[in-house]
């Protein structure tokens, strides 16, 4: 069935209890003309692979609709998924708004972007072995040496390590942003400690508990799997040998505490793999091993899936005045006891000033050009970027190269004169510490807003286990969403919300 | 299981218990209160106070005590640590700490249970809503233990659950017979005399019934602990210190007295000590009590004296309580 | 010359530690063309897990984990080393213009663009940059420039060991004019680099009694600290501005980093009550008998 025929037996059926086509047509028709919107291809024109979906939506009533909305909220509530956000002193828990409306890609979308994600996936993980090892790529010449070796992100203490299967990076959150058909940008490669896979699990669970019959018509390839390949993945990276009575290497995952924002996700995802959740207070180096304290006695730990940020893990080798860490944990790790999933110092390949070098470092390590594009990016610390940079602030991003989550970034077409004007000064003040790149033309998924189905940016994170029995990307992952009208910031610190991601069979 | 698993599993329970009891010793005390003038009202709370452990503290912070201050200390007061409000936040914060170790329903019941009973605090509460509130907190803490026993395996984590609420349910069970113990003490004899133990052995005193009062004053304790129905039943006539002690001491069928109690910790232990396959001081320790309890009569009970053997009691809690952290690892 | 040397550090701690866990360097190695003859280590109390092993500045580095209560913690490095394979002079080649020597000049070689980067306690500044510049006119040879640089420091600052805490900014102590090893090493460090020339912290041993007619160097009887110049394809040379000359045969290297912070005999985390430490150091750098030894 055509998509247009969809639309219009749905319309012949109407009655007030249903979505209208006119609404639909609002929905379709108020986007900015250079804006791709992945559900309509234009005013009630839905595009194929949504087409059996919106023919569902058509049918419904927008007041069970609603109530359906109101009551996924207040499952998430139930349940606890809550995050904390920082500098907010009143309220420490709050919930990441959640969207009915599925974000739908179709097979070969996904094929499509699955096979870039994996080639920059392998070469973001050559590159990190390869900076603590040979150093190749800067003999090369093909990433200035001084931005890896005067990193922050960049680990000395890592120089010369090598972990099980060259493994460095186990698990990558790659931020990707459509721009058109088949047409995906990434925009960070997250390979420190990525989070939200648990909404993306939660996400979907919610979805089949409420529109069951949505999932028996569409066929969506399932992510619900995720824990079990997750723990797959960490067991296959263990060190050699370590595998207790029961044949299976001991994995923990480490959190800094109930305190942290992600919180919930690391006890969700310890649940889900069944395996222990830690805090720097479980943990001691006994016999030359990692090892957790329970109520019988030590017990060695083989994986570490740590949550923890890098600087934090080891009083001894990083920061001295850390509590969140294990004193003597990377002498452990040196000595091949124990593995930790994401190595520390893979930071330096998610750095913004070296994500420019991302084409280049694809090729350098496959052999291959790139087959996801990489965002145009200025660097402050050149003076030509610098100068374009202050001349075409007004139109572009800019962002900090250490920062995350949405902090101290600046978006030019979104800004008022006077903001404009104060980052401009930070920009003069501190060049070497700030990117910038051109405004995409983001593409929209409707959510579901009081008036019906209205047009919001959104952005994919995929999720990535390497292991050296392979690699896995979750069809689908997390979706994020900007809720406010015209709104290009999907994080969630910053009013963002999230969508369940159906990758069709 | 890690150890500080156990810990954060037996202490949500230790503070689930304990705001339940709290709302039941409020509800005793709400009802001894209707029964009383203004200021000898005043006079119970501060008993109620004094039993939660908190009449320094509201003293510090408020000064004499007042009735609708000293519930509303005891309910919502953050800055309390014993209030209801404070501890519900605690036993939440504890389950979020252990939430690998709990089945979802336990998580979601006790979250739940916060949720309602932060809703339900967040405004000053009337006399008129007391009684409901107060069912609505030992509500969601019954839903808990029921999710408890419902759904999770029968597991070391079970196992400090429930070593929790009892070590708890004990403590509470103890205090309040240390704080009403003069109560026990038959009219006639010299208000001078209320705090000297001995009186409580003199014979004679133990069948007397009580004056009006203080019958009044045991029926609402023994209600507030769910054990009216059941003392009727038991001690047909009127209620006597014997029937008390009876009841909230030695009865090994009242699941909060005493016996039950140290009983119940004694269980509890002995599978944790079956799944490790050592002994560990504190299971010793709570066979010695329960032991202590199970072959003791009503007599040589009053012989030693009530309301020593009731301090004593809190004392070894409180030993065991601690010898169970240092057994089970839950501090480095 | 073969010296040998005994490096014995000990902790007192007024209330009892519980664990400790530490990283030592404090074993020194064959590096600056010196041959380690034997080394070893002794801690009390004895410890639950020691390990050595190379770091990743060459240097050898020992992790030491103990378990066993304690209220003093004693740690006794010894080794017997043969430093005549030392350099003593800047190697031919080095008269050469200086800026060839910059990591500009050798972008390939990556010790050279490593060693010439900021470090957690050395950063490259303008200031650091201006006080190298009279040393290093345009032209001037690598080992000119040096040495003169050296001289200046050892001239125009004064040795004080109360002028200066072991976490004193470099801009603090140009500014001071005064420090001890490790400030002159962390100065003349930053401003090498600040010129864009590579070069390293060094931390060692001074031979404690002169020979006959020579001098008693400032920093004997403890442990001592220099910089390494690098001269290109993994070459260095040392050179003392506290006592203005190359770091030659009375010299002994334990550990070469981009700073103190990397080299530090020990860093070190306890848990422990305990409210007050005091440490004693005590180095000992002895030359053997040559005549038993048989080295000229």
């Amino acid at each position: 069935m055509s998509p247009e025929t969809a639309v219009a037996r749905a319309a012949s059926t109407t009655n007030s209890n249903q979505n209208t086509a006119s609404n639909i047509e609002e929905a379709g028709s108020s986007l900015a003309p250079a804006t791709f919107d992945e559900m309509f291809a234009g005013p009630g024109l839905a595009r194929p692979a949504y087409a059996q979906y919106l023919e569902w939506f058509l049918r419904e009533e927008p007041a069970r609709l609603a109530d359906k909305a109101a009551r996924a909220e207040e499952l998430f509530r139930r349940i606890g998924i809550t995050f904390n956000v920082y500098d907010d002193s009143a309220a420490t828990e709050r919930l990441i708004p959640f969207d009915i409306v599925p974000r739908l890609l179709a097979r070969d979308t996904w094929a499509k972007l699955s096979r870039g994600i994996e080639q920059r996936v392998r070469a973001v993980n050559s590159f990190v072995a390869d900076v603590y090892g040979e150093q190749e790529i800067l003999r090369a010449g093909v990433v200035p040496t001084d931005l890896v070796l005067n990193n922050e992100a960049y680990l000395p203490q890592m120089q010369g390590l090598q972990p099980p299967g060259s493994i460095f990076t186990h698990i990558t959150g790659v931020d990707l942003v459509c721009t058109g058909p088949d047409e995906f940008y990434v925009l960070e490669d997250n390979v420190r400690t990525p989070s939200g896979v648990s909404y993306m699990l939660e996400n979907r669970e919610t979805m089949m508990q409420m529109f069951p019959e949505l999932f028996s018509s569409i066929r969506v390839q399932p992510v619900t799997d995720f824990p079990h390949f997750l723990r797959r993945s960490l067991a296959a990276s263990a060190p050699e040998g370590s595998a207790d009575r029961d044949g299976w290497p001991t994995i923990a995952v480490l959190t800094p505490g109930t305190f942290n924002s992600a919180y919930y996700e690391h006890s969700f995802l310890a649940d889900q793999m069944g395996v222990e959740l830690v805090e720097s207070r479980d943990l001691q180096v006994v016999d030359g091993h990692l090892s957790m304290r329970t109520i019988s006695g030590h017990r060695p730990i083989d994986v570490l899936y740590r949550r923890v940020d890098d600087d934090f893990l080891d009083p001894l080798a990083f920061r001295p005045d850390s509590q969140l860490g294990v004193a003597g944990l990377m002498e452990v790790y040196r000595a091949g006891r124990l593995t930790v999933a994401n190595a520390p110092g893979t930071g330096i390949a998610d750095d913004k000033a070296l994500y420019s070098y991302m084409p280049e470092i694809i090729e350098f390590y496959t052999g291959e050009p790139a087959l996801l594009n990489n965002v145009t990016t200025y660097r402050g610390s050149e003076a030509d970027d610098l100068a374009f940079m202050l001349d075409h602030l007004d139109e572009l991003v800019v962002k900090e190269v250490h920062g995350s989550g949405g902090y101290g970034m600046l978006v030019g077409p979104a800004s008022s004169r006077a903001e404009l004007q104060r980052f401009r000064h930070k920009l003069m003040a501190n060049p070497g510490a700030y990117i910038a790149q051109p405004t995409l033309a983001l593409s929209t998924v409707p959510v579901l807003a009081e008036s019906g189905l209205a047009p919001r940016h959104v952005d994919l994170r995929p999720y990535v286990l390497l292991s050296p029995e392979g690699i896995h990307i979750t069809p689908g992952g997390l979706t994020r969403v900007a809720l406010t009208e015209g709104s290009l910031v999907v994080n969630s610190s910053q009013g963002g919300g999230t969508k369940d991601t159906w990758v069709l069979e | 299981m890690l150890g500080t698993t156990a810990q954060g599993v037996f202490w949500m329970f230790r503070y689930l218990e304990r705001s339940e009891n709290m709302a039941r010793l409020i509800e005793a005390g709400h009802r001894i209160a209707m029964t009383r003038t203004s200021t000898t009202r005043n006079d119970e709370w501060a008993s109620v106070l004094a039993t939660a452990g908190s009449f320094k503290a509201y003293s510090r912070a408020h000064g004499p005590v007042e009735d609708t201050l000293a519930v509303d200390y005891l309910l919502r007061d953050i800055n309390n640590r014993s209030s209801v409000l404070s501890m519900m936040g605690s036993a939440r914060h504890n389950a979020r700490i252990v939430r690998t170790a709990l089945t979802r329903e336990v998580w979601e019941a006790t979250n739940e249970a916060w949720l309602a009973i932060n809703a339900a605090l967040a405004s000053p509460v009337t006399d008129r809503d007391l009684p409901d509130l107060l069912e609505l907190i030992r509500t969601q803490s019954a839903l808990v233990q029921g999710m408890l026993h419902g759904t999770m395996v029968r597991n070391e984590v079970y196992d400090f659950a429930r070593l929790g609420t009892f070590i708890e349910r004990a403590d509470n069970t103890a205090r309040i017979l240390d704080v009403k113990y003069w109560v026990l003490v038959p009219s006639g004899n010299d208000v001078e005399s209320r705090d000297d133990a001995e009186v409580l052995g003199a014979a004679p005193a133990r069948a007397r019934g009580f004056d009006d009062d203080q019958a009044i004053q045991w029926e609402s304790i023994l209600r507030s602990v769910s054990a009216l129905g059941p003392y009727r039943r038991v001690h047909p006539g009127p209620i006597t210190p014997a029937g008390i002690v009876e009841m909230l001491i030695l009865n090994r069928r009242m699941p909060r007295s005493l016996a039950f109690s140290f009983a119940k910790v004694t269980d509890n232990l002995s599978y944790l000590v079956e799944s490790h396959g050592q002994s560990q001081p504190s299971h010793k320790l709570a066979t010695e009590l329960s032991e202590s309890l199970e072959g003791r009569n009503l007599e040589s009970l009053f012989d030693e004296g009530v309301h020593d053997f009731v301090a004593g009691v809190i004392t070894s809690t409180a030993e065991l309580a601690g010898q169970i952290e240092t057994d089970f690892r839950f501090q480095r | 010359m073969i010296f040998e040397i005994r490096h014995r550090t000990t902790y007192h701690y007024n209330a009892a530690v519980t664990e400790s866990f530490a990283e030592l360097h404090v074993l020194p190695t064959d590096l600056d063309g010196q041959k380690v003859l034997e080394r070893s280590v002794v801690i009390e109390p004895d410890p639950d897990h020691v390990r050595q092993r190379v770091d990743y500045f060459g240097n050898a580095a020992v992790s030491v984990a103990i378990r066993e209560p304690h209220t003093t913690l004693s740690l006794e490095a010894a080794s017997v080393v043969d430093s005549s394979g030392r350099p003593t002079e800047f190697p031919a080649g080095s008269g050469d213009g200086w800026e060839g020597f910059t990591a500009d000049a050798n972008p390939a070689d990556l010790a050279a663009v490593e060693f010439s980067l900021d470090s957690p306690r050395v950063v490259r500044s303008a200031e650091l940059a201006a006080f190298a510049e009279p040393s290093f006119p345009a032209g001037a040879s690598l080992e000119v420039g040096v040495m003169d640089l050296c001289g200046r420091i050892f001239n125009e600052f004064a040795f004080d060991p109360d002028a200066t805490e072991v976490d004193t900014p470099v801009s603090e102590v140009l500014a001071l004019r005064r420090g001890v090893c490790q400030d002159f090493t962390h100065l003349m460090v930053g401003a090498l680099r600040s010129i864009g020339l590579p070069a390293c912290y060094v931390s060692g041993y001074l031979e404690t009694d002169p020979p006959p007619g020579q001098p008693r160097l400032t920093g004997a009887d403890r442990t001592h600290a220099w910089v390494g110049v690098y001269l290109g394809g993994d070459r260095w040379i040392g050179v003392d501005p506290t006592n203005n000359q190359i770091a030659g045969r009375r010299y002994v290297t334990t550990a070469r980093g981009r700073d103190y912070s990397e080299v530090s005999p020990l860093r070190g985390v306890i848990f422990s009550d305990s409210t007050r430490t005091s440490l004693e150091v005590a180095v000992d750098v002895i030359a053997r008998d040559q005549g038993v030894i048989g080295v000229s």
